[in-house]
């Protein structure tokens, strides 16, 4: 625990000396009786700022997942392990996160409370949640009481994702149709016909009104098509220009998230990293986790080439990029200069 | 700010004006223009414009050249112009208060107002004062603190505030008492002026008159033991009458003595059964004489030296500007005759008063009949009245209120009784002091005022002077039980808080000791319920700490354990239990399940509400074995 002394706190310890000093000079006990009080005072000052900062426990995180620029919720829990003695009026101090931080008004013996604030990451990354302190000048305003608890939480390091937005204004939606104009279900199924009804058949499957016109049970037939591919290639060849970067990088993550939503089979290759084809949430958090992470490389490391099977997505830096030649394998390009 | 703020910051200034304007002392015209901060608040806490920079600058200068002006011209005294400088101050601000730093500088000032008030006066006034701005200057200072972290409605935090104001006053009492009381003498003055008493060398008949009409408390006097007759304390005895004046000349015959660490012994021959045991708060008096019932054996007082007369009276080294405080014995017993001579002077043309004398005690032979004769005439036959119209200017004042006034007080009593003793060749002078006072019941004190100065007489009769007091008594009117009870605590005041002392200091320890010396079980002493109680709450305290402590070392130790185990496995020390486990090097793995038994056992004993032993006892050797990994 450190002690700091506030601009008033200064002012009143000069103000306690003279009046002691005055005290002690004249005999006055009218002086003594005001030293007294000030002497008072100041040591119940202390004595106070350091009960009330003692046995507090905090645990605290940050509702997962977490995107840059977008807010999440910080959920602190502020224990008072005293038996007899409430504690009032502490700051909850996070640095680089919750510099204002949270403010606890009181806690009363052995009380839990959990307080839930919003917060905003202003860039994507690995973050360590370690320097918490408990700040307090209960019950003056002459000194306060930093103290940096021990935090019983699980994990203090929290990813924080790349920004995620709306990417229907980039046209996206165009890989979504089939050829034929059919659409294309989450599941990848087809409605290729309608034939008689065999037992086994779902009944859900049944088509009332081709039932009712032919007056014979009538099923849906359905065939399943392979699932579409997708290679998202992020351009992170240095040396860029890093407002762009984060760009391509915002934008890879959207393009992502958007074709793991449908159901696309995707795959992301950089510089110096290449996933497998894959589907679902934790798939789409894998890749996720790299692009929060993903830092420029200063050679080409992957084999990026077209399989012609799937759609290739390249997100460029810029016009100027290298990676400018992998242009003709793709259906998409975007310049992240230009976004 | 708040309004509730400024209303803190408005009810601050107002007692720290309160502090100096109480004392007395201010120039009235201060006073008026320290009026003006109700306005300045009333704007203030209605949220108005506050004044402009440039008018308070302005009007601060302005500020400044009346203080100079005041503090050279005016009142020329440096505690008072600053007095008269913190109220413009408290109006000025008033007007100018715009952030929480304004109101800092208003408690600042009505601190330096306190202080200023506290050399000003000794007044019980001050007491509650002071109370009122220790209430009023933390609820301030705890409010300023709940403004600075932005809450305003601060409804919520009252009970907290509460509890520490009444500590807070608990830690003052229990500080001011066992502050050690030195004294350097650097700087530092009292301002009182002291009362006029009248006593001085030589005085004129018909002085007192002014001063019996004065209720002005001079002394609170507690006597031990408790005494069945009217006390005469006495001051000054006058030997020559001369041209209506009474001249003090035996000043001359002084015997100084010195102090015994506050100890004054004038005599040794009595025994402890005759003596009356005088505490006194005299109040700062015009004269550097001290009172005490008659023949003053010893005194213990807070001085250097004393002067003691033949006759008794005991003279201090200078006028106290402050109260002085000091504890007398006497034994009442009549002082012995030394020399006559002196007592037997009388004015040339006082041949009416020789003749009526001789009337007046014809038929008597013995002295001390003589004596009694002319007391009792006078007490029978004149009235007492204080205001005295001169029928005769031609005649002495004695003989006109002898044979014409026929009314008077006690200096025409005494002076007549003494020269007519005198006239018959008996040696009398006269003593000037105070009689009686009140008694106050509640504080077994006597209140002795003013109006209760007096002189009376005493006679050489058989080698020892005899009192006699020839004035009809006073009608005087008891004060009222209120009135008695403020006294009381005025008197509590002055004695054990603008009086404490380091011999109270002394005195306290003693007191608390006391039962070691001497245990007795027929006698009761307060001890024997306070020392119980007071080993009882250390014992509670001791315990409460311990257990803090015990808990804070135990806490302390598993955490630097856990954090040595931690360090070992992963020297990464931003990686917690968990990450820990689940990036355990191969060569560990085999440990895995103790280490995470440890962690768990960690949590449970760092954060847990108790610590169980067994618990302990199973981290302790886990620790142990884990340490050698």
């Amino acid at each position: 625990m450190t002690i700091k002394i506030t601009r008033e706190g200064k002012r009143f310890l000069v103000a306690v000396f003279i009046v002691g000093f005055a005290a002690f000079n004249t005999g006055n006990n009218l002086m003594y009786l005001i030293f007294s009080m000030m002497f008072s005072i100041l040591i119940l000052c202390i004595i106070v700022l350091f009960v009330n900062l003692s046995k507090i426990n905090i645990e605290f995180k940050v509702e997962e997942p977490i995107f840059a620029f977008t807010y999440s919720i910080f959920i602190l829990k502020i224990t008072n392990l005293k038996k007899y003695f409430p504690s009032y009026s502490i700051r909850f101090i996070l640095s680089g996160l919750l510099s204002e931080g949270i403010y606890i008004d009181k806690l009363y013996p052995q009380e839990s409370k959990e307080i839930r604030k919003k917060i905003l990451f202003q860039k994507r990354g690995l973050f360590t949640l370690k320097s918490s302190i408990l700040k307090s000048g209960f019950p003056f305003i002459f000194f306060y009481l930093i103290h940096k608890p021990s935090v019983s939480s699980g994990s203090t390091k929290i990813v924080v994702y790349p920004k995620i937005y709306d990417i229907d204004y980039l046209m996206l939606k165009d890989f979504t149709k089939e050829n034929t104009g059919r659409v294309l279900s989450i599941t990848g199924e087809y409605m290729q016909g309608i034939r008689e009804y065999k037992p086994g058949d779902l009944l859900k499957n049944i088509h009332w009104k081709a039932t009712a016109k032919r007056e014979t049970l009538m099923v849906k037939e359905f065939y399943r098509n392979n699932p579409k591919e997708i290679t998202i290639i992020l351009d992170n060849l240095l040396p860029f220009n890093n407002e762009f970067f984060e760009k391509a990088v915002s934008l890879s993550a959207s393009i992502i998230n958007e074709y793991i939503q449908q159901g696309y089979n995707i795959r992301l290759l950089t510089c110096d990293k290449s996933f497998n084809f894959g589907s679902g949430i934790e798939h789409l958090y894998k890749m996720l986790e790299y692009l929060a992470i993903v830092k420029g490389s200063s050679e080409i490391n992957c084999k990026i080439k077209n399989t012609y099977k799937e759609i290739i997505i390249l997100i460029l830096t810029n016009d100027s990029s290298p990676m400018k030649k992998f242009v003709s394998l793709a259906e998409k390009v975007f310049y992240a200069s230009c976004i | 700010m708040p309004a509730v703020y400024k209303l803190i910051t408005g009810i601050i200034a107002l007692v720290g004006n309160l502090s100096v304007i109480t004392t007395g002392e201010l120039n009235p015209l201060f006073i008026i223009i320290s009026i003006f901060m109700f306005i300045g608040y009333w704007r203030a806490i209605k949220g108005q414009k506050q004044a402009h920079k440039i008018v308070i600058g302005g009007i601060s200068i302005f500020v400044l050249l009346i203080f100079l002006f005041d503090a050279f011209l005016l009142s020329t005294d440096i505690i008072l112009s600053v007095s008269h400088l913190s109220l413009m101050f408290h109006t000025l601000k008033s007007f100018d208060l715009k952030d929480p730093w304004d109101s800092l500088q208003v408690f600042f000032m009505s601190l330096i107002q306190l202080l200023l008030a506290s050399e000003l006066t000794r007044s019980i006034v001050f007491g509650a004062v002071f109370l009122l701005f220790m209430i009023a200057m933390i609820f301030a200072i705890s409010y300023s603190h709940f403004i600075k972290e932005g809450i305003t409605d601060i409804k919520g935090f009252i009970r907290p505030i509460v509890m520490i104001t009444l500590i807070i006053i608990f830690m003052t009492t229990i500080t001011f008492i066992f502050l050690p009381r030195l004294r350097g003498g650097l700087w530092g003055k009292g301002l009182s002026k002291g009362i006029k008493s009248g006593f001085s060398d030589t005085v004129k008949l018909g002085s007192l008159e002014n001063i019996k009409l004065d209720p002005t408390v001079v002394m609170r006097i507690s006597v031990k033991p408790h005494l069945n007759v009217i006390p005469y304390w006495r001051g000054i005895t006058f030997e020559l009458y001369s041209n209506n004046t009474w001249i003090d000349i035996d000043t001359n015959k002084i015997k100084k003595i010195y102090s015994n660490e506050g100890n004054f012994i004038f005599k040794n021959n009595y025994t402890s059964n005759d003596i009356i045991k005088q505490e006194i708060i005299l109040e700062p008096i015009d004269s550097d004489i001290i009172f005490a019932l008659r023949d003053p054996v010893k005194l213990i007082a807070k001085i250097s030296d004393i002067e003691l007369t033949n006759d008794g009276a005991i003279y201090v080294p200078r006028k106290s500007l402050k109260r002085f405080h000091y504890i007398v014995f006497s034994t009442e017993k009549p002082i012995v005759v030394s020399n006559v001579d002196i007592y037997l002077k009388l004015p040339k043309r006082l041949k009416r008063l020789k003749q009526f004398a001789k009337e007046v005690t014809k038929g008597k032979i013995d002295s001390y009949e003589k004596a009694k004769t002319i007391e009792k005439y006078l007490r029978e036959n004149y009235s007492y009245s204080l205001k005295i119209k001169h029928i005769n200017k031609n005649i002495d004042p004695i003989e006109d209120f002898l044979f014409n006034v026929k009314k008077g007080y006690c200096e025409y009593y005494a002076t007549a009784m003494v020269l007519m003793l005198r006239s018959i060749g008996i040696p009398a002078r006269v003593v000037s002091g105070y009689i009686g006072g009140e008694y106050n019941k509640y504080g077994d004190y006597y209140i002795v005022r003013q109006s209760n100065a007096h002189t009376w007489v005493e006679a050489a009769i058989k080698g020892k002077w005899i009192t006699f007091d020839p004035t009809p008594p006073e009608q005087t009117k008891p004060q009222s039980i209120p009135l008695l009870f403020i006294d009381y605590i005025k008197l509590k005041w002055e004695r054990y808080v603008v009086g404490f002392s380091s011999i109270d200091q002394i005195r306290l320890l003693k007191f608390f000791f006391s039962p070691f010396k001497k245990l007795k079980y027929k006698e009761f002493k307060p001890q024997y319920i306070l020392y119980p109680l007071i080993i009882t709450f250390i014992i509670i305290i001791s315990l409460v700490i311990s257990r803090i402590l015990k808990f804070k070392n135990n806490i302390s130790l598993i955490s630097k354990k856990y954090q040595r185990i931690k360090k070992h496995l992963n020297k990464d020390n931003s990686l917690t239990a968990t990450e820990i486990l689940n990036n355990l090097p191969e060569h560990y793995q085999y440990k895995k399940e103790e280490i995470k038994e440890f962690f768990i056992l960690y949590s449970s004993l760092r954060f847990g509400m108790k610590q169980n032993k067994e618990e302990i006892i199973r981290y302790n050797q886990l620790y142990k074995k884990l340490k050698k990994l």
